[in-house]
């Protein structure tokens, strides 16, 4: 039996039904990530045994009839910034190298309650800061659908993950983009929850208020499915809010699974349909100065188009703060970075530099154990926070996310979800962008209003260029309006919009 | 504002970041540096006198809970992963 193509919640289904084995299913896996891994580099490290004594545990679970979720048995891939107790967590940076937690990040706990496989963790850029994962210490990551071009970043190797056949789904995290982005890229789907409804207990900090963790899934539904087992209010996150009524997400992912669906095949039904109507779509406009590429934007048309045709009212939207916003979020970005990364000292853990004298250690161990990327942006950092600067920099980046969270505050009065694109192009090759870090920056410029607003945002893969690059669009919602943007990018795929590009 | 800035200045910045510069990378790091901030610096096209920072979101306030210790038995785990200790105590280089 081929499950290679399954989504999360179809591989469970088959699962629980014990037409496959757990242990079955892992040996695929295995199979896959020894057929890919070496070119293709989407993890640092593999648990192999760990996840294959996980597989027994869930299978007798099985064979008992207590399945924990419908997610039980199937294999996930998690961003090596997010800590697993007892497997080493890197993080992408010679800082940690050799870290093993001595815990389990909240969001990777929920997934074990919920019986979930996790197979290894995935290669990243640096502390989370770049945007093509070419700043990892231990090499770079491959687009699978091309491998001499980038898969994007930060969490490159678990997008990576699932466009390979490498992994079913996968836990990454999104502080500028870093989810969505490299979804587009790699043609999967790349959701960006609502600030705080997912625990941030456990993530390796890159700033604050600006990261959250996210998902990489094959679909919409799967998704849904991974939010609704870790949207939980967690008390060691004091910024962790939850998501109300959590089980409205079941309504999602129960429809993709049903049995009618399957006997239907591609049918859209008439409730389906209604769902658009009257919904209020604003469709970005063309920013001046902005190129985006043809097949972004054709895409992004066709989309509004197909919304339309469903009874949807589609406008156009124009912001006027978000070049600003991105100035704003790498003034924010950095300034929270350079307190974060205070931490690393060579003192409780991670890497130390021995010298005769505390400050000399000091000085020695960050300066090898963090790379480029991680130096310039500490330093950044440390300039807007300086006295000189504090007031004319990061003061004013702070009332910039004012005015930016205010503008889409009014805008998601007038509409109900916000369409765009998630980037200006495809994946591009590897070995160009860090050359010009300003200019990969302004790359950044349609995801980070999500973060800067905290709000929910999801990367729907929308066939490829041509070149055969995977294509993505962006859907935003409202804060807490995880549920909607879930529900109208679940109807994207019954409609035909999207499609993975996995080529495996 | 004009976003040329001094040596001096980034070696102050590095000391606070506690990151050593090479002599070789002074001036690329200068240089560097002026390259963020003149772009960060477009910024003050706007006005945003009378505007009320955002620090965070949706933290209005912060959750309390009861003063008592949850985790005192953690203390070997806690030191697993550090580079030296006296079983009780991280050591480290003295300072002086």
């Amino acid at each position: 039996m081929n499950f290679s193509d399954m989504t999360a919640l179809q591989l469970g289904q088959y699962l629980h039904q014990k037409e496959i084995a757990v242990g079955e299913v892992l040996d695929a896996v295995f199979e896959q990530i020894d057929k890919r891994e070496e070119e293709l580099h989407c993890y640092i490290t593999l648990d192999r045994e760990g996840v294959y004594r996980q597989a027994e545990r869930i299978q007798s679970c099985i064979l008992t009839g207590e399945i924990p979720s419908p997610l039980a048995g199937v294999p996930i891939s998690v961003k090596d910034n997010l800590c697993t107790k007892g497997l080493r967590t890197t993080c992408g940076t010679a800082m940690l190298e050799n870290f093993v937690p001595p815990y389990d990040a909240s969001v990777v706990e929920r997934l074990r309650e919920a019986g979930m496989l996790i197979i290894g963790k995935t290669n990243m850029d640096e502390f989370a800061m770049g945007s093509t994962t070419e700043t990892s210490y231990f090499g770079v990551t491959r687009n699978p659908t091309d491998p001499s071009h980038v898969p994007g970043g930060s969490s490159g190797g678990s997008a990576a993950s699932v466009a390979a056949g490498e992994a079913f789904a996968a836990l990454g995290t999104d502080t500028g983009g870093s989810v969505r982005q490299p979804a587009a890229y790699c043609g999967v789907y790349g959701f960006k929850p609502t600030y705080g409804t997912v625990s941030r207990y456990g993530l390796i900090a890159y700033a604050s208020s600006l990261d959250q963790v996210g998902f990489f899934t094959k679909d919409a539904a799967d998704s849904a499915a991974l939010m609704q087992y870790t949207c939980i209010r967690d008390r060691k996150d004091a910024t962790s809010v939850g998501l109300s009524d959590p089980g409205m997400l079941e309504k999602i992912w129960k429809a993709a699974i049903s049995k009618e669906r399957q006997n239907q095949g591609e049918l859209f039904d008439e409730s389906t349909a209604n769902r658009m109507k009257g919904k209020r779509i604003g469709i970005l406009k063309e920013i001046p100065g902005v190129n985006v590429a043809p097949a972004i934007q054709k895409a992004v048309r066709e989309v509004g188009a197909i919304f339309e045709g469903m009874g949807a009212e589609v406008e156009e939207y124009e912001p006027t703060m978000w070049e600003y916003g991105l100035c704003a979020y790498y003034t924010i970005a950095p300034a929270e970075a350079s307190s974060n990364l205070g931490r690393y000292d060579g003192v409780k853990y991670g890497l130390r530099k021995d010298r005769e004298e505390l400050h000399d250690m000091y000085l020695a161990t960050r300066t090898a154990g963090f790379g480029e990327e991680v130096r310039r942006r500490i330093l950044l950092g440390t300039f807007v926070l300086s006295r000189s600067y504090y007031d004319a920099y990061y003061q004013k980046a702070m009332k910039v996310r004012r005015l930016l969270t205010d503008e889409l505050g009014r805008a998601f009065g007038r509409f109900d979800l916000l369409l765009g694109p998630v980037s200006q192009q495809t994946a591009p090759k590897l070995g160009v962008c860090l050359q010009d870090p300003v200019q990969m920056y302004l790359g950044d410029l349609f995801t980070t209003p999500a973060n800067m607003a905290g709000m929910p945002a999801i990367s729907i893969p929308c066939g490829c260029d041509e070149k055969g690059l995977p294509v993505g669009v962006q859907l935003m919602a409202d804060r807490f309006r995880d549920k909607e943007l879930l529900q109208t990018a679940y109807l994207c795929e019954r409609k035909g919009i999207s499609c993975r590009n996995t080529k495996q | 504002m004009d976003n040329r800035i001094t040596d001096e200045t980034v070696e102050e910045m590095a000391a606070l970041a506690k990151l050593e510069l090479s002599e070789n990378s002074l001036t690329l790091v200068r240089a560097d540096m002026e390259q963020l901030l003149d772009y960060i610096a477009r910024m003050e096209e706007l006005d945003a006198t009378n505007v009320e920072p955002l620090y965070a979101i949706g933290a209005n306030e912060c959750p309390l809970r009861e003063d008592l210790i949850t985790n005192d038995d953690g203390r070997e785990q806690a030191m697993d992963n550090a580079p030296a200790t006296t079983g009780e105590l991280f050591v480290v280089p003295s300072s002086f």
